[in-house]
């Protein structure tokens, strides 16, 4: 009867977990200090790298990652379901007066076609005729005669915010492809004659043609200069510990952060610190 | 003889019992979850909004599911209309193989249903895509592309169930078709498969829901747009591939949330309504 | 009924192999069209091998492999080049496990004529009603045609069987063990059938029940590891065999 007893105990903890709140651990099972961290993932790779120099650092304290984009990231810290939320979009004036938010520097947008669309270059409101899926053919701007197909990522992406708030609506052309990540969009366009798309640059994409906009080239040794950018943050609640605190601040100042693409535009301040 | 059940046996018993009971506990769960949120989101937005749907824009508060339910029926339609022929001719003559060779084609079969789905969306990204691109003319990534990777990934199970099928059928009533003086090819058409009709629809009724439910290898070719298609090569999605972008985009507090519980409520409904179908040809089979 | 006459058997020196074993070993022997040839002999010794030769569902099996001579009236048995469905057609034959289809009444003694392209209704009605009163199982199934055959008992389905091997009009009927799974009154009731129907067909039937060969069957062969040890007609075998092995074993004092 013991044994009955024990399973029945197992089983009851088994069905519990699946109604506890998404915390990223157990609740019975919380060792003395974890921090969850969640978010963009164009950040995971960063944090990735990072956060076992930093346990090294910090005995005790155990880290968890997981991606679910910058939405869910902040939502999370919001909600206190996570300690840490990686953004590559700026949250809304309610939400944000809750933050802390530790940025990283920048990520350049690039925007990328396919090698045979035979175009390098286009202007400004180019670029935004093609986004809006109002240019059928890149024949009408000096290229080959292929369709212009639109890849963009979802509506949860800290870059699709960011070409969000420069398109006049109804935004984004309705017909365009989905991928989920960077690498996806990549891939696509690399692939597929016609099309056009953007990502987050990091050392290392190619195998497309990387488009100036009007005057600006994109120069990956000059990246300063290119004004289509996000601006990763690592975010914290306000009342967020010390030790929280702590490690959103040196995410946000790891020096492999060159490695993933992240350059230094000029500082800024994060709001809000003591 | 008679003895009562053994310490282990009475044991073993009840943590069987215990396991059963408490799926069933989290099945109602789950369900009840979905079924809440739903009725939240049916109360907040209607169902003009949502169920009836055409156009899908879950940052402007319009959440039309019509899209995802055409593109999840049309994906699983090609999926099963082209790969149950396959499936059936290829038990078809593996049944007249040695019991040996079958053998080794069900190990081979066995082995292709253990391959993880990335890797069948991933070749669907580097063959299926372009070939569709490069026929159509289109962008290749297609409702036609998600309904063709989704049949190769049924494949392997369907072929496996309907040769189970075939073979279950007794020895006996092959051989007395076969000694009426009927041809192999008559005893297949007007025997073999008669008789095997019921566990066949099972077997493809099994292949849908698989189809139905599958996400990750439909959300890499399918495009992803939430426009209605207007044609098998235009690009589209699913329910799941949807619920799979958004999850993100509509975290529990966000106004909308309760979109993705009325999706994965319709999925749920669909698979429930193929398990009720699924029991019918059982009880209708001989 | 059957219009033809019911063929000859004659089967010379027929050995059968299954790879490396034996099943039968130069068996001969002849039986006249239209009589009653029983089968006895112990299990395994090749009994249902030999009725399996006569309709060439032998074949069914890869690594079988026959030698002799079989004849069927003016038809050899073991030619390559005899037409199979053709052989079929003319030996039917019933299985000692019930092998109705799992189809209706109708369906199971209409699936021989409509293999050979017989689709008219009523030429089918009238087919399957002949074939059942032959098989006297017609007064229990009228009424009943469109029942599945699973809801017959045991010896209406053996019967049935019976029926649906003799709406195709063969010359002669394979029964292997047909009474084994059924109770004395259906057995006997099959009995009764294949003496109604002596004489028109030639028959070979196979049995463990030596009261039932003696009963039914006008000449009857003792097999015994394969090889034929004596066959005679059925009086003067079961009143004094002449080998000593048949008489052990109709006395029961072996297997
Ligand atoms: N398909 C087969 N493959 C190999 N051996 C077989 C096969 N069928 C029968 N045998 C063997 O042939 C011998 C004769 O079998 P069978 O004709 O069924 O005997 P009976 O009907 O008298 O019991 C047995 O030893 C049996 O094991
Ligand atoms: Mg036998």
């Amino acid at each position: 009867m013991k044994r009955i007893g024990i399973i029945g105990m197992l089983w009851g903890l088994l069905i519990a977990t699946g109604f506890y709140p998404a915390r990223g651990t157990l609740g019975v099972l919380r060792v003395a200090h974890h921090v969850s961290i969640v978010g963009a993932t164009s950040l995971m790779p960063l944090t990735k790298r990072f956060v076992p120099e930093w346990e090294q650092k910090h005995p005790g304290v155990v880290v968890s990652i997981a991606a679910g984009g910058s939405w869910a990231g902040i939502l999370a810290v919001t909600e206190g379901h996570a300690d840490i939320g990686m953004a590559d979009l700026i949250p809304p004036s309610r939400l944000a007066v809750r933050l802390v938010g530790y940025p990283a520097g920048r990520l350049a947008v690039a925007f990328i076609a396919n090698n045979k669309d035979g175009v390098k270059e286009v202007s400004e409101s180019q670029l935004m005729q093609l986004l809006l899926g109002r240019i059928p053919n890149w024949r009408s701007i000096g290229g080959r005669d292929e369709p212009v197909i639109v890849v963009s990522r979802p509506l949860s992406s800290g870059a699709r915010a960011m070409i969000d708030s420069f398109l006049p609506p109804p935004g984004l052309s309705a017909d365009a492809i989905i991928q989920l990540s960077n690498g996806a969009v990549l891939k696509t366009v690399r692939d597929t004659p016609g099309a056009i798309g953007y990502v987050e640059w990091r050392p290392g994409m190619g195998g497309v043609t990387m488009l100036g906009i009007g005057h600006h080239a994109f120069d990956t040794t000059h990246l300063a200069t290119w004004p289509y950018f996000t601006k990763p943050t690592f975010y914290v609640h306000k009342r967020a510990s010390d030790l929280v605190k702590n490690l959103a601040q040196a995410l946000s100042q790891a020096p492999a952060k060159t490695d993933f693409g992240i350059y230094r535009g000029h500082v800024i301040t994060p709001k809000g610190l003591p | 003889m008679k003895r009562q059940m053994g310490m282990g046996d009475q044991c073993l018993y009840r943590v069987v019992w215990v396991g059963a009971f408490s799926l069933v506990v989290l099945g109602i769960a789950i369900f009840a979850i979905l079924f809440w949120g739903t009725a939240k989101f049916v109360l907040a937005h209607g169902l003009n909004q949502s169920l009836l749907g055409l156009i899908y824009e879950p940052t402007q508060g319009r959440f039309g599911l019509l899209p995802f339910m055409a593109g999840s029926l049309v994906v699983s339609g090609i999926a099963l209309a082209v790969a149950i022929p396959l499936a059936l001719s290829l038990a078809v003559t593996v049944v007249d193989m040695t019991p040996r060779r079958t053998e080794t084609v069900r190990q081979i079969l066995s082995g292709l249903v253990a391959i993880p789905s990335v890797v069948f969306g991933w070749w669907g990204l580097s063959v299926v895509v372009p070939a569709i691109r490069w026929i159509s003319g289109h962008s290749g990534f297609s409702l036609l592309a998600a309904g063709l990777v989704l049949a190769v990934m049924i494949l392997p199970t369907l072929s496996l169930l309907s040769i189970n099928a075939l073979t279950r059928v007794r020895v006996q009533w092959v051989e007395g078709s076969l000694a009426l003086g009927a041809t192999p090819d008559q005893t297949m058409g007007r025997l073999i498969l008669a008789v095997s009709r019921f566990p066949l629809l099972e077997a493809s009724i099994i292949a849908l829901g698989r189809a139905l439910g599958e996400t990750m290898a439909v959300q890499m070719v399918i495009g992803g747009r939430v426009l209605l298609p207007h044609g098998l090569v235009s690009p589209g999605a699913t329910l799941t591939t949807q619920i799979l972008t958004d999850m993100s985009l509509l975290p529990p507090g966000v106004s909308g949330h309760h979109v993705l519980d009325f999706m994965a409520l319709l999925l749920l409904a669909a698979m429930y309504g193929m398990v009720v179908l699924l029991e019918r040809t059982r009880r209708m089979s001989p | 009924m059957n219009t033809k006459p019911a063929p000859d058997l004659v089967v010379q020196n027929l050995s059968v192999h299954y790879g490396e074993q034996v099943a039968l070993k130069d068996v001969t022997l002849q039986i006249e069209g239209g009589q009653i040839l029983a089968l006895i002999g112990p299990s395994g010794c090749g009994k249902s091998t030999f009725l399996r030769v006569l309709n060439r569902l032998v074949d069914r099996s890869a690594e079988a492999h026959c030698t002799g001579e079989v004849f069927l009236g003016d038809t050899r048995v073991l030619d390559p080049k005899t037409d199979v469905v053709a052989l079929r057609r003319a030996v039917g034959m019933v299985f000692q496990q019930p092998s109705a289809f799992p189809f209706s009444v109708f369906d199971n003694v209409a699936y021989g004529p409509r293999l050979q392209g017989v689709r008219s209704a009523s030429r089918l009605r009238s087919l399957v009603e002949s074939s059942l009163k032959q098989a006297a199982l017609w007064d229990e199934v009228r009424g009943k045609l469109r029942r599945p055959a699973a809801s017959l008992s045991g010896g209406q389905q053996q019967r049935l069987c019976i029926a649906r091997a003799l709406a195709v009009s063969p010359e002669v009927l394979l029964l292997d063990e047909p009474t084994a799974a059924l109770d004395p009154l259906s057995t006997a009731k099959i009995e009764e059938l294949i003496l109604a129907l002596r004489g028109d067909y030639t028959f070979v039937l196979v049995t463990h029940n030596l009261q039932q060969a003696a009963r039914v069957s006008d000449v009857t062969a003792f097999f015994r590891q394969g090889r034929l040890i004596e066959i005679a007609p059925t009086r003067d075998m079961f009143t004094a065999p002449k080998c000593e092995e048949t008489e052990e074993f109709l006395t029961g004092r072996y297997e």
